[in-house]
């Protein structure tokens, strides 16, 4: 069943609240506006509010999927006081166009507790206990049973909960539930783990004497990338985009990138691959009167952990696999190394896509044993190809067919098998296939375009070829 | 150097079986068919086979003979498909539809498009060198220029080095000498209909004109059984059409 995930503060207003079925909500609301969830896109934002927010304090975290932490210690007096930085920020917010609340108390699980469930911004020293004290149960933001089972006992407010003692409250809700309730009335205090995005890894070579020779470019990149490795390593990440910059003498630069199926530090691997993108650059690298400066940047890094080497190893043919893809990738361009990916329509020239291999992958499977439809052609024309097709009777197969300049008899055939068009895709006509063979045992995949007694006359087209 | 490879397979199943694996069938491939089985004893995996179709028309078929070669020959390793562009304006796209139809796993395959047969030739001796694929199957344009006996040569020792099936397809009927271990020439043939007169299996004359080892060359009408990912016999049709018979020298 489809629900609500977030609603907008006009349909808060109108009753409704997230966890409601869509359903529900459409039958109160009949023009109720709805968009899909979109979670990566959330967090990507967030992410961006984050990098952001890293100028009121460097230590700064999300919470949550919704939320943000800053640690301000010390940083208050910069934005006039912990009102300024408040309203700073609170500004800072909406001028990305976010509704945010925003609290600041002594602990970051009482600031949270206070920022989503009452409506303190600045709690005054010393004072969290009392301030998160007139707060409702569900601040302690404890599962749903144990909320209900605290609500059954006639605890309502986080007071009525604090004023038991906590071994009690240990052996009725586990340990884990006594700690939440101290660390949200702020008697114990948890750091918040900082967001710090890695730093570039960009790692430069000048020259004295500039270079112009292919070996020495490579030399020179091999000291730059072994250079760079020692870096990925050191924060346990691996490159997925590696740019190389060429200064020339006279000031021109060009740039050239290569991409990894799967992060690697390894330099061996890298090199290769810009030695193959050097040799099939359709504008080859000019030197002119040399290079006196070059500049690797690893431009996309992904966590690697670091690997312990297993001398007792089989040859790993996933890996071997990804360095074919990124060697020919590299040399013939990421359009000519292409994987299939099948895609949920019945249109067959929309059913299997050809995608660059580097494309990340969809969860997707093809079906192999497939027998609800009649089976499909190894190759398949796109654009179908017309043909002269001659049929007897409306819906029969056709008689006898004309493709460049062949006449082809047919002798077996099967169908029709028929495919509407998608009707959010208006003018596609539908169309009836036939699986047919001729007199000398060649199969193909012919289709009638528009049914018979429509205002067009329909057309023949030859989509694929069997084997 | 025939004798060198065969000692060397002979000291690689002697090492398997010290290590306690069972000694692995690594060399050969077979293709289902009993008859052509028993005549070849199965296809050498660390060799180029070539594939020809006897004319334009069964190059669609030629393909899939190819890829039931590297099917039986990869076993669920990956395919990678490596195809002139000029063939795909003749026979179309590969279809992943079509190729799951076939029994292969197009999730499994890599298909990669080159413009001309000199860089076709080079990213596939780098496929077959990188040893990570089961099978490489090319696809080449008429007659190029640039396969001629070295370029075979080489893929055939890309091949023999690193265990990978080289299966080269060739758009029409080809008299040149290359390295290949074994030429086949694919015909189509009419299929044995199902109900309804629907057309049935794939079903293909295959002729082997030139086997470097092992057997003499013979012919076999074959279909492909997708579901045991093999090639079974044709069944003589009950009506219109003669069987083949297999070529045997009198004395076998």
């Amino acid at each position: 069943m489809l629900r609500l995930s977030a609603v907008s503060p006009e349909a808060a207003r109108l009753g409704l609240t997230a966890g409601l079925a869509l359903a529900d909500a459409r039958a109160r609301i009949p023009d109720l506006v709805c968009l899909p969830a979109d979670p990566g896109g959330d967090a990507a934002v967030l992410r961006q509010v984050l990098t952001d927010f890293g100028q009121f304090t460097p230590m700064a975290a999300a919470d949550g999927p919704d939320g943000l932490m800053l640690d301000v210690t010390g940083c208050t007096h910069l934005f006039g006081g912990e009102a300024g930085l408040v309203e700073r920020a609170l500004e800072r917010a909406a001028r990305i166009g976010l509704q945010a609340r925003a609290t600041m108390a002594g602990t970051p699980q009482a600031a949270r507790a206070l920022a989503r469930f009452g409506s303190v911004v600045i709690v005054p020293e010393g004072e969290d206990r009392a301030a998160v004290r007139r707060l409702s149960v569900e601040a302690l933001e404890l599962s749903e049973t144990d909320l209900q089972a605290l609500r059954r006992a006639g605890l309502k407010t986080v007071a009525a909960v604090d004023d038991r003692p906590r071994a009690a409250l240990a052996a009725r809700f586990g340990k884990a539930a006594a700690w939440q309730v101290d660390r949200v009335l702020g008697l114990e205090d948890i750091r918040i783990t900082p967001f710090r995005p890695p730093a570039p890894c960009v790692v430069d070579r000048v020259l004295l004497e500039p270079i112009s020779s292919e070996d020495d470019i490579l030399r020179v990149l091999a000291d730059l990338m072994i250079e760079a490795s020692a870096r990925l390593e050191r924060d346990s990440q691996g490159g997925r985009i590696f740019q190389a910059g060429f200064f020339r003498v006279d000031g021109r630069v060009r740039r050239v990138a290569v991409q990894t199926g799967r992060a690697t530090r390894e330099a061996k691997i890298v090199l290769r691959l810009f030695k193959e993108k050097l040799v099939a650059l359709t504008t080859p690298l000019d030197p002119g009167f040399g290079f006196d400066q070059v500049r690797l940047s690893v431009v996309r890094t992904e966590p690697l952990a670091a690997l312990q080497i297993d001398l007792n190893r089989r040859p790993d043919r996933a890996a071997d696999f990804d360095g074919l893809v990124d060697r020919l990738s590299a040399r013939l361009g990421p359009a000519a190394v292409l994987r299939f990916e099948p895609r949920n329509t019945h249109i067959p020239e929309r059913a299997t896509r050809l995608v660059p291999a580097h494309a990340p992958p969809l969860q997707r499977h093809y079906d192999g044993g497939r027998t609800d439809t009649p089976p499909r052609p190894l190759h398949l024309f796109d654009p179908p190809q017309p043909v002269e097709a001659l049929a007897g009777l409306p819906d029969s197969p056709p008689r006898r067919f004309r493709w460049r300049q062949v006449q082809h008899e047919v002798v077996r055939a099967e169908g029709p098998e028929r495919i509407a068009g998608e009707w959010w895709r208006r003018s596609e006509p539908t169309r009836d296939y036939y699986r047919v063979e001729d007199a000398a045992g060649r199969r193909f995949w012919l289709f009638r375009q528009g049914l018979y007694g429509d205002a067009a006359q329909p057309r023949w087209f030859i989509h694929g070829l069997f084997a | 150097m025939r004798d060198t490879t065969l000692r060397l397979e002979a000291l690689r199943r002697r090492l398997a079986r010290m290590e306690g694996q069972e000694p692995s069938d690594a060399g050969r491939f077979d293709l289902g068919h009993t008859h052509a089985d028993a005549c070849l004893g199965g296809l050498n995996r660390r060799a180029l086979h070539e594939v020809q179709a006897a004319s334009g028309a069964d190059l669609a078929t030629a393909d899939g003979f190819a890829l039931g070669l590297a099917a039986r020959a990869a076993g669920d390793g990956f395919i990678v498909w490596i195809v002139q562009a000029m063939t795909t304006t003749e026979t179309g796209l590969p279809y992943g539809e079509g190729l799951a139809d076939w029994g292969l796993d197009p999730s499994r395959m890599l298909f990669v498009r080159t413009r001309d047969a000199q860089s076709l030739l080079a990213a596939s001796e780098d496929a077959l060198k990188s040893g990570a694929p089961g099978a490489v199957v090319m696809s080449v344009w008429a007659e190029p220029k640039a396969l001629n006996l070295t370029a075979t040569r080489r893929l055939a020792l890309a091949a023999r080095e690193s265990g990978t099936a080289a299966i080269l397809v060739r758009s029409g009927v080809n008299g040149q000498a290359g390295a290949s271990e074994t030429r086949w020439t694919i015909t189509s043939v009419p299929s044995r209909a199902l109900e309804a007169g629907a057309p049935g299996r794939p079903a293909l004359t295959a002729r082997l004109d030139k086997n470097r080892t092992g057997a003499k060359p013979g012919q076999w009408m074959m279909e492909w059984c997708r579901d045991g990912r093999g090639f079974t016999d044709l069944a003589p049709l009950s009506g219109g059409l003669v069987p083949v018979a297999v070529q045997r020298p009198a004395a076998a």
